[in-house]
């Protein structure tokens, strides 16, 4: 019989936060219409501002110098966004020490300051995110408007320019076919769902990212709060559908999840989208008691390691694609058997 | 004050322009300043001649009907175009605009939460000094000439404040 209490854990569900705050400085057209020198002298003050911070070190990156794949897995991380990636002129950013906040500099916005946290954490991560703020505002002079509040390029970023996302595995609602359901309702309570790499991206291994539309004529508290009562809504019914297929469709989840147990131990190559699957089946049978947890295994790093960039960065290799795919297989059946 | 060209009729126009690189003031009746107004928009005949080439007649009154920001020069159009804003300027220019737009997305256009430490003070005078003159134009319409007088004070008061605040704001950034 499975472990039922099993089946309450968060952190079985929630993978990440991420808070991202939109600021715009005084005195300066948006990113898009700037000449390259002056957002680059932008960028610099930034940087000497973000050098007097007593919290943390930051280290510069500027996106020209770069080189594909140490972007693309800065991007993969989270760290950065896929716009930020193709900001080739200009665009640069600030990652401090703990890997937790990022600065973008002259993304679609002049700044966006990005707080990660493991596990659910709004309240923690925003008011990290905020003292950044802050630190930054005492310094700077924000555009920000009487009526409209802070000023962003985007009108969907206006006001609070928050933007709170909760990164979840729902393997049990995307089984049972009820995503588009629960797109429709979150849209009515003015969240939207994404897939893993946000805006505009398919899911990948029933991983899904929860974030709020609504950034004006609200207060940040309210803001988080809303999306906080929401998740674990949604916490509920993914552990309401996970009891339902443990009740009532118990051969056919433990057959696929034991079959994709075999299949991800048992190759010599495999594609990201492909073993995404297998280790989602995987987490989820580890949560329900169907296939024995390894001791330390942290499937979300897991997941996180085997991406197409990821997975040349782990391991210090340059590889194509198919060179990746033996790799990938190799690593994965490391990590799970547990093997040297 | 009496118009500065004619020096006949009241001046209830207003405005600034630049002479020189120099912001100048001027203070006209509205006659002289439709005669100014057309000094201005006098182009010589032969680029006249020349856009009217490139462009039809309806084309170019158009586009000078249309308004743009005056830091980053976009129209609101162009703006419909990409969906992004050019500058902070663009709010100013086209608040009516965008309080629509932002209604439409948000439900609402009226920033309620955090506040940069900075312009609090500047911001929460604003905001009473709207508040304020809603009650202003609600005391005119019922007549209630003894509270608008009152509400008048009032926004004088606060006029004083907020540019108090923001000589301050430009003292710091010497
Ligand atoms: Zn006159
Ligand atoms: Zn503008």
């Amino acid at each position: 019989m499975p472990n039922m209490e099993s089946l309450g854990k968060l952190e079985d569900i929630v993978i990440s936060t991420r808070i991202r705050l939109a600021r715009n400085i005084v005195g300066h057209k948006m990113p898009e219409y700037m000449n390259i020198k002056e957002a680059n002298d932008l960028s610099k003050e930034i940087v000497n501002i973000m050098k007097m911070s007593k919290d943390d070190e930051y280290e510069y990156y500027k996106i020209r110098d770069l080189d594909d794949l140490e972007k693309t897995c800065f991007v993969e991380e989270h760290l950065i966004s896929p716009k930020l990636y193709g900001s080739i002129l200009s665009g640069a950013f600030l990652l401090s020490k703990n890997r937790r906040t990022t600065i973008l500099l002259n993304e679609e916005d002049h700044l966006r300051i990005q707080t990660i946290y493991k596990g659910l954490n709004l309240k923690q991560a925003y008011a990290e995110a905020s003292k950044t703020d802050d630190f930054l505002e005492e310094q700077l002079e924000y555009s920000f408007h009487e009526k409209f509040g802070y000023i962003t390029s985007c009108p969907t970023n206006i006001g609070t320019g928050l933007r709170a996302s909760v990164m979840l595995h729902l393997p049990a609602i995307s089984i049972t076919n009820n995503i588009e359901e629960l797109v429709n309702i979150l849209r009515k309570l003015g969240l939207t769902l994404r897939g893993m790499y946000g805006e505009g991206t398919q899911s990948i291994g029933a991983i899904y990212q929860i974030s709020n539309q609504k950034t004006l004529g609200i207060r940040e508290e309210d803001i988080l709060d809303r999306l906080n009562k929401v998740i674990a809504q949604v916490i509920d019914r993914e552990n309401e559908m996970r009891a339902f297929l443990l009740n009532e469709r118990k051969i056919d989840i433990e057959d696929k999840i034991l079959r994709s147990y075999g299949l991800i131990t048992n190759n010599k190559k495999i594609g990201f989208n492909e073993a995404m699957n297998y280790l989602s089946d995987i987490k989820l049978g580890m949560g329900l008691g169907v296939i024995d947890q390894v001791d330390g295994l942290d499937i979300n790093k897991l997941m996180l390691e085997i991406q197409p960039a990821k997975i040349q960065c782990k391991l210090g290799v340059r590889m194509d694609k198919r060179a990746r795919e033996i790799a990938r297989s190799e690593y994965i059946i490391k990590t799970l058997t547990k093997e040297e | 004050m009496l118009c500065q060209i004619c020096n006949q009729n009241e001046a209830n126009m207003h405005f600034t322009t630049t002479v020189n690189g120099e912001a100048v003031e001027k203070h006209l009746c509205e006659e002289c300043a439709k005669n100014q107004e057309n000094l201005e928009f006098n182009i010589p005949l032969s680029l006249g001649e020349f856009l009217g080439e490139l462009f039809s007649i309806d084309e170019l009154t158009e586009e000078s009907e249309e308004k743009h920001c005056p830091e980053c020069g976009i129209s609101y159009e162009e703006f419909l175009e990409t969906g992004k804003f050019g500058c902070a300027k663009c709010f100013e220019t086209f608040e009516d605009n965008i309080s629509e737009l932002l209604k439409s997305i948000h439900g609402q256009d009226e920033h309620i939460g955090k506040i940069p430490s900075k312009v609090e003070n500047k911001v929460e005078y604003i905001r009473e000094k709207n508040r304020i003159e809603k009650l202003l134009n609600q005391a005119i319409l019922e007549e209630e000439f003894e509270k608008a007088a009152e509400y008048r004070d009032l926004i004088k008061d606060l006029d004083d404040k907020i540019s108090g605040v923001e000589a301050d704001s430009n003292k710091n950034i010497d």
